[in-house]
């Protein structure tokens, strides 16, 4: 069974999610996990979806691309089975005025401690700059990478908050 | 602390010395907003003025249900609360203004949507206790005060008390996706 990896990008309008759901659907393709969200104005989606030819979806996707308002890529993947969570899950918030640099040199201290970020999302509004990431750090880390995270954001001029994350279990 | 806390006792912002005028409002990424605000002297003549300010602020603020020092640019712990009217809140106080306030005790904790003056742009999940014993010094007399509330009111304070500690709800999402955008970029 293949397995492929979708991305679809372009200028949003009404109707993107049915068209590329109805191609794939038309083609017997399985959706299975994926996101999709609005990125100041533009309409992303990136999807892993099981069943055909990696070069029948591309075909099949590409009228959709064909006003050069949307960019579609399809790639095989090799499936990778559940991973098992490895540490132990925070939510790591960072807010301060926009600069260079911001994520980068914040994941590097989570990656550098062995952290493994899950889940990140930022934000630009006017000239506030916010990265919101769930990390899943290696346990017994959390005290030092806090410290680090805070050393860094200090040279940033940015604000930090590492917290645990809360898994309201039922 | 030894002071015996009781309610509001009939604490009004007319009781304040001063009226209060409009100050501006700041936005993140202003770093007052970061940075923890020192204890005050609730019975000092700045406080007073502070506090009728921070009233008068949010009275002319559309929809603010609570506004702190650090968001009029002085970093300290005040802060002023008025959730009257409002269809979430339960219990209703009406309008305080605290100094140096605590929480003592937080329960039932749940997920609710806040925005903020001072980031207007961004709305996010946040967890709060929706029952919820605060301590703080009225402004003016000094007066220590014990309030037990519930739901909006509770929220509104708990936002309240971060911003005097340098904290914004940002600092508290839930997560990656907590996060919502209020404007529309075209």
């Amino acid at each position: 069974m293949n397995e492929l990896a979708i991305t679809v990008i372009g200028r949003d309008r009404p109707g993107i999610v049915a068209d590329v759901a109805e191609v794939l659907a038309r083609l017997g393709a399985n959706l299975t996990d994926s996101t999709m969200t609005r990125l100041r104005g533009h309409f992303a989606m990136t999807l892993i979806c099981v069943g055909p030819a990696a070069a029948d979806v591309e075909a099949a996707l590409a009228p959709l691309a064909a006003d050069g308002q949307l960019l579609a890529t399809v790639r095989a993947v090799t499936p990778d089975g559940e991973t098992a969570p490895t540490g132990e899950p925070y939510v790591l918030a960072v807010h301060g005025a926009d600069r260079m640099g911001i994520v980068a040199a914040m994941t590097r201290v989570l990656a550098d401690a062995g952290g493994n970020v899950t889940d990140l999302s930022t934000r630009l509004t006017g000239s506030l700059y916010v990265v919101v990431a769930e990390v899943d750090l290696l346990a017994g880390s959390s005290g030092e990478v806090a410290g680090r995270l805070a050393r860094t954001a200090a040279e940033l001029g940015v604000g930090v908050s590492l917290r645990p994350a809360d898994t309201d279990l039922l | 602390m030894t002071a015996e806390y009781v309610g509001l006792a009939g604490w009004t912002p007319e009781s304040l010395p001063v009226p209060g005028e409009v100050r501006p409002v700041v936005s993140a990424p202003d770093p007052v907003l970061s940075r923890p605000g020192p204890e005050v002297d609730p019975t000092s003549d700045e406080v007073a003025r502070l506090a009728a300010d921070l009233i008068a602020t949010m009275r002319v603020s559309p929809g603010c249900v609570g506004l702190a020092a650090p968001q009029v640019g002085v970093s300290a712990q005040v802060f002023a609360v008025d959730v009257t009217g409002h269809p979430k809140a339960v219990t209703v106080h009406g309008t305080f203004v605290l100094c140096n306030a605590r929480v003592v005790e937080g329960s039932r904790w749940k997920s609710g949507r806040e925005g903020c003056m001072s980031v207007p742009d961004l709305t996010g999940d946040v967890k709060r206790a929706s029952r919820l014993v605060v301590e703080g010094l009225l402004p003016g007399s000094g007066a220590p005060v014990r309030l037990v509330t519930d739901g909006f009111e509770a929220r509104a304070l708990q936002h309240e008390i971060d911003h005097c500690l340098g904290l914004l709800f940002l600092d508290r999402v839930a997560g990656a996706h907590a996060i919502y955008q209020r404007k529309v970029y075209q």
